[in-house]
C-alpha cells in the first residue's frame, strides 16, 4: 500500500488569511474548539486505515486527507468484503462523508495515546473556559 | 444524406437527448409533454396513419445502398430517423414524422412497460393487417442508423460474419425467418433490442419486399451489426428473446467478437459528424443544449466509431447516452441490459437516472482492474480552479485559530516529536531526511475580541453589547466546580483529584516547553513559575507518613492505586525537586506490599519503574540504606519481609535489583560514600538477607524483572561463597561473570 508521501503536502489551499483581515464570527470561532479529532486524523494522513460505515460497508485504504468535519478521502481502496459489494471493485479513490462513519480502524503504533489523552484534557479545559 | 428540414426539426428535438444530462433537464418539460401526448393521446388511427406512411419511403431504399445491406431496404421504410449517432445520412428516415414522434415519446417516455408492451401487442396484431410494425420500423430505423454508421465497418466485419456463420449457430439462420413472437415484442425482452431488430426484419412485409436483396447471410450481418451495436461481451444480458439466436450463444459470440471488433472499429474511425446538432434549425431553447455536445465532438472523433453502434442501439435513449458513450468504450455495453429498449417509454427523469447509471456503469466496467480510464469524465471541470479554491478558503476560515498549538495540539506535538526523531535518526544513521508531510492549518495572529458585557459605572445591572462576533451573553452563568468530595466513592474522588492534578501537570509541561523555546535570560522566570506549579501539585498529592493501617485512607496511596495516578506520578517525578522525589520513593517503598496487592489486576506499577530507577541512580548511600530498610522491615503482624513479597511482583523485584545495583555501583566506585554510622552493616545485612531469600525462593516463584542489572553477581561475590553464587546465578538467570578467577570469593 502506499506509504507516506515524501513531499510536504498542504492540506488545504490559500495562503495566510490574516492578510485578508478576515474576522471570524463567533460561531465559527467556537467551531475551532472541537479540533481534536481533526488534529488526530491529520497525523494519520498517509497511513492505512479501515473505515467502517454505518451501512456496514468496510473500506480499507490509505488516508489521503481529512477535514474539520472528519470527511475522509481514501486512496487505493479495497473493500474488505468484495463479494458483498461488487460495485466497489473498480473504485480506486473515494470520499466519505464524516457523518456516515461508524468506526475508523487505525494502526496502533501510529497513535500516541498519552498525547491523545493530553490533547483531550486540554480541549476539555478549553471548552470549560 | 442531407437532412431534410422536417426530419431536421425532429432531429433537433431528438438531438436534445444527446445533450448532456444537464441539458436534458431543460428539455424535460417538452419531453414530458410529448410523452404524455404519446402515451395518452395516440391512438390506433394515428398509428394506422403512420403505418400508411410506412410503405411510402421504400423508394429511398437505393439511398441506403451505402449501407450495403438488405436492411437498407428495410430501413428505408423507416420514416423516422432515430437521429442520434447518425454518422451517415439517414435516407428518408425522416419521412415519417409521426414515427419520430412516437420514438421520441419513447425516449422521453416513462416506465410504461405495460403500455409499450400493449402497444407492441397492438402492433403485433396490426402487423398482420398492416404488415408494418411501427415499433419495428423504429427499431429498424435505429438499426439502420447504426448500420449506416457501421457501413464501413460492416465490410470489414463481413469476414467475421462469415466466421460466425461457420461457427455457426444454426439458430441464427433459422431465426431470421421466423415470425416475430409476442415475446420478442415485449418491451422487457426488447431491452436488448436484438430481438426487436430481428423481428423487424422478419415480420415486415416491407422487408419481405426486399427480401430478395438479402444476402446469403443476413443473419450474420445482422448479428454483426448487433455486435457493433455494442452487445459486446454481455454475458449477463437477459436476452431470452434472441429469436434468431440462442441467448447463450449470442453473448458468447459477442464476447468472441468483442476484441477483434473494437480495434477494427477504431481502425476505421469515421469522423464523427453530428452536423445535425449544429444545424441552424435548432430551436432557441434547445440551442443551449447543443452547445455542450459540441465539445464532445472532437473527442468523439477518435472514439466515436466503436461507440456509435452503442449509441445507435439505444435508440430513444441513445441521445442521452451519447456523450457518456463517447467516453466509454463499448465494454460498457455490458450494462445495456439494464436499459430498456426504445420500446419502453420512460419518464424523462427515469431516463436520466438510467443514463446516469449507465454512465457510471460504463466507466466502471471499463476499469475492472482499477486501471483508471483515461477517457474524459463528463463531470470533470464543473468547477474552475478558482471556484474550488474559494470553497476551500471558506472551509479553512473555520479552521483559523489564534493558538494553533493549543487547538491543533495533537498534530503539532506529534509532528514535533516526529521531526525530533527523524533528526536523531539522521544524525545516527546518516539517512536522508525524509520530510514528513506537514499539514498546515492556517492560523491568524490576533483575533478581535468583543466584550459582550459592558458594565457602565453607576448603572443598574449590565448593559449587554451584542455583535455578530460575540453574541449577547444572556446570563452570567459561571461554572462552579462541583464538590465531588462528598460523592462518597473513594475511587471517584481520587480520579477527580488526579484529573485536576493532570491539568496542572500539563501546564507545567507547557511552561517547560515555552522555556525551552525562549532565550536563556528568561529561563529563571519560567523555572520559578514551574517550580511553583510543581510545588502546588506536590501539595495536592498529600504525601505524608502513614501507618500500615491507614494505608487505605491515605490519599496519596489512593492516587497511586489508580493507574492514572501512577502515570501522573511517573510524569511528575522528573519535574520534582530532589527531596520531593525522594519522599515519593520512600513512600512507595514503604507501602510496596500494599501497592503491589492493589496492582494485582492492573499491573501498571511498571510505569513507575523508569522514573524511580532514575531517582535511585542519584541517591546517596545513606539514602539508599534508608530505603532498603523499608524493605527489610518485617510487616506488622507477620514475619514476612516485604523483600520476599517483591519477588513475586515484577515491579517489586525490579526496584529491589535497582537499589542493590546502585549500592554496588556506589561501593565499587571510588567516590567517597560518606556513610552514616552503621550504614555498612546494614548494607551487608541487607545483601545477605536478599541472597538468603533468593536462594530459598523456588525459581518458578521468581518473576523476571523489567531490567536485570549486570553488577548484581559481583555484588554477591563480595560477600558470599561460590556455591551460593552459582545457585543465585542460576536462579536469577544472570549472565555468568567473565572470569571466576577475578572474583574475590
Amino acid at each position: 500500500r502506499a506509504g507516506t508521501k515524501s513531499v510536504p503536502v498542504r492540506l488545504r489551499g490559500p495562503g495566510p488569511l490574516a492578510a485578508a483581515g478576515l474576522k471570524l464570527p463567533h460561531a465559527a470561532r467556537a467551531a475551532a474548539a472541537g479540533m481534536l479529532f481533526y488534529s488526530f486524523f491529520k497525523s494519520l494522513v498517509g497511513k492505512d486505515v479501515v473505515v467502517e460505515l454505518k451501512n456496514d460497508l468496510s473500506i480499507c485504504g490509505t488516508l489521503h486527507s481529512v477535514d474539520q468535519y472528519l470527511n475522509i478521502k481514501l486512496t487505493d481502496i479495497s473493500v474488505t468484503d468484495p463479494e458483498k459489494y461488487p460495485h466497489m471493485l473498480s473504485v480506486k479513490n473515494c470520499f466519505i462523508r464524516g457523518s456516515v462513519v461508524r468506526y475508523v480502524q487505525l494502526p496502533a503504533d501510529e497513535v500516541d495515546t498519552q498525547l491523545l489523552q493530553d490533547a483531550a484534557r486540554k480541549e476539555a479545559l478549553q471548552q470549560k473556559q | 444524406m442531407a437532412e431534410s428540414s422536417e426530419p431536421a426539426i425532429l432531429e433537433d428535438y431528438l438531438l436534445a437527448e444527446d445533450a448532456p444530462l444537464l441539458e436534458e433537464m431543460a428539455e424535460e418539460d417538452e419531453e414530458i409533454d410529448l410523452y404524455n401526448e404519446m402515451t395518452f393521446g395516440l391512438d390506433r388511427d394515428s398509428m394506422e396513419e403512420e403505418v400508411a406512411k410506412a410503405p411510402a419511403p421504400p423508394d429511398k431504399g437505393p439511398e441506403l445502398s451505402l449501407v450495403g445491406e438488405n436492411e437498407a431496404a428495410v430501413v428505408a421504410e423507416v420514416a423516422v430517423e432515430e437521429e442520434e449517432y447518425k454518422a451517415t445520412e439517414q435516407p428518408g428516415l425522416g419521412a415519417e414524422e409521426e414515427q419520430p414522434m412516437l420514438e421520441e415519446m419513447e425516449e422521453a417516455g416513462e416506465e410504461g412497460e405495460a403500455e409499450p408492451g400493449a402497444r407492441h401487442d397492438d402492433f403485433a396484431d396490426m402487423e398482420e393487417e398492416i404488415g408494418v410494425d411501427e415499433r419495428e420500423e423504429e427499431e429498424e430505423e435505429e438499426e439502420e442508423e447504426e448500420e449506416e454508421e457501421e457501413g464501413e465497418e460492416e465490410e470489414q466485419h463481413e469476414e467475421d460474419n462469415e466466421e460466425q456463420n461457420d461457427l455457426g449457430d444454426p439458430a441464427v439462420m433459422r431465426a431470421v425467418h421466423s415470425k416475430p413472437t409476442l415475446e420478442s415484442l415485449d418491451s422487457a425482452v426488447l431491452d436488448s433490442r436484438i430481438g426487436s431488430t430481428w423481428g423487424e426484419f422478419e415480420g415486415n412485409d416491407l422487408m419481405a419486399a426486399d427480401s430478395g436483396a438479402w444476402t446469403s447471410s443476413p443473419s450474420s450481418i445482422l448479428s454483426h451489426h448487433m455486435l457493433e451495436r455494442g452487445y459486446l461481451g454481455s454475458p449477463g444480458l437477459k436476452r431470452p428473446d434472441f429469436r434468431m439466436m440462442s441467448p447463450k450463444s449470442f453473448p458468447q459470440r459477442f464476447m468472441r467478437q468483442q476484441s477483434p471488433m473494437m480495434p477494427r472499429s477504431m481502425g476505421s474511425p469515421r469522423p464523427y459528424t453530428p452536423p445535425r446538432r449544429a444545424s441552424p434549425l435548432f430551436t432557441p431553447n434547445q440551442s443551449s443544449g447543443y452547445v455542450s455536445p459540441t465539445p464532445f465532438r472532437p473527442m468523439s472523433r477518435n472514439i466515436s466509431t466503436p461507440t456509435q453502434p452503442l449509441a445507435m442501439h439505444f435508440g430513444p435513449m441513445s441521445p442521452s447516452l451519447e456523450p457518456p458513450l463517447f467516453f466509454s468504450p463499448p465494454a460498457g455495453c455490458q450494462l445495456k441490459f439494464s436499459v430498456p429498449s426504445h420500446m419502453t417509454q420512460l419518464h424523462p427523469q427515469h431516463q436520466r437516472i438510467l443514463n446516469q447509471r449507465q454512465q457510471r456503469g460504463q466507466v466502471q466496467s471499463i476499469s475492472p482492474k482499477k486501471a483508471w480510464s483515461p477517457k474524459a469524465d463528463p463531470y470533470s471541470g464543473l468547477m474552475t480552479r478558482k471556484e474550488k479554491d474559494w470553497v476551500i478558503k471558506v472551509q479553512m476560515m473555520q479552521l483559523q485559530s489564534e493558538n494553533p498549538h493549543l487547538e491543533d495540539y495533537y498534530y503539532q506535538a506529534y509532528y514535533h516529536r516526529l521531526e525530533r526523531k527523524q533528526a536523531e535518526e539522521e544524525l545516527l544513521g546518516g539517512r536522508n531526511k525524509q520530510e514528513p508531510p506537514k499539514l498546515v492549518t492556517p492560523y491568524i495572529q490576533k483575533m478581535e475580541i468583543y466584550d459582550s458585557v459592558v458594565r457602565i459605572a453607576g448603572s443598574l445591572g449590565q448593559v449587554a453589547v451584542s455583535t455578530c462576533y460575540s453574541p449577547r451573553r444572556a446570563i452570567d452563568a459561571v461554572h462552579h466546580a462541583l464538590q465531588e468530595e462528598a460523592a462518597g466513592n473513594q475511587r471517584l474522588r481520587a480520579l477527580h483529584r488526579i484529573e485536576k492534578m493532570f491539568l496542572q501537570l500539563l501546564e507545567v509541561e507547557e511552561t517547560q516547553r515555552k522555556m525551552s523555546l525562549l532565550p536563556e535570560e528568561q529561563h529563571p522566570r519560567f523555572r520559578e513559575k514551574k517550580s511553583h506549579e510543581v510545588g502546588r501539585i506536590y501539595q495536592a498529592l498529600k504525601i505524608r507518613a502513614c501507618d500500615s493501617e491507614e494505608e487505605a485512607e491515605d490519599e496519596f496511596l489512593q492516587v497511586l492505586c489508580v493507574r492514572k495516578g501512577k502515570k501522573l506520578t511517573a510524569r511528575l517525578l522528573p519535574h520534582l525537586a530532589r527531596e520531593q522525589a525522594e519522599e515519593i520513593l520512600v513512600t512507595v517503598t514503604r507501602h510496596l506490599p500494599f501497592l503491589m496487592r492493589k496492582d494485582a489486576l492492573d499491573e501498571s506499577l511498571p510505569v513507575l519503574y523508569g522514573p524511580l530507577s532514575e531517582m535511585v541512580g542519584r541517591m546517596t548511600f545513606s539514602e539508599l540504606i534508608e530505603v532498603l530498610q523499608e524493605l527489610t522491615r518485617p510487616l506488622a503482624g507477620s514475619t514476612e519481609l516485604p523483600l520476599t513479597m517483591t519477588f513475586k511482583n515484577q515491579f517489586g523485584i525490579s526496584l529491589l535489583y535497582a537499589l542493590l545495583s546502585h549500592g554496588e555501583r556506589l561501593l565499587s566506585s571510588d567516590m567517597p560514600l560518606e556513610p552514616h554510622s552503621g550504614d555498612f552493616e546494614k548494607w551487608t545485612d541487607t545483601v545477605f538477607l536478599v541472597a538468603r531469600e533468593l536462594s530459598q525462593v523456588p525459581k518458578t516463584a521468581l518473576v523476571e524483572p523489567l531490567f536485570l542489572p549486570s553488577n548484581l553477581l559481583s555484588l554477591f561475590c563480595r560477600y558470599l561463597d561460590k556455591q551460593t553464587i552459582h545457585r543465585l546465578e542460576a536462579k536469577m538467570e544472570c549472565s555468568p561473570l567473565p572470569s571466576e578467577a577475578a572474583m574475590p570469593c
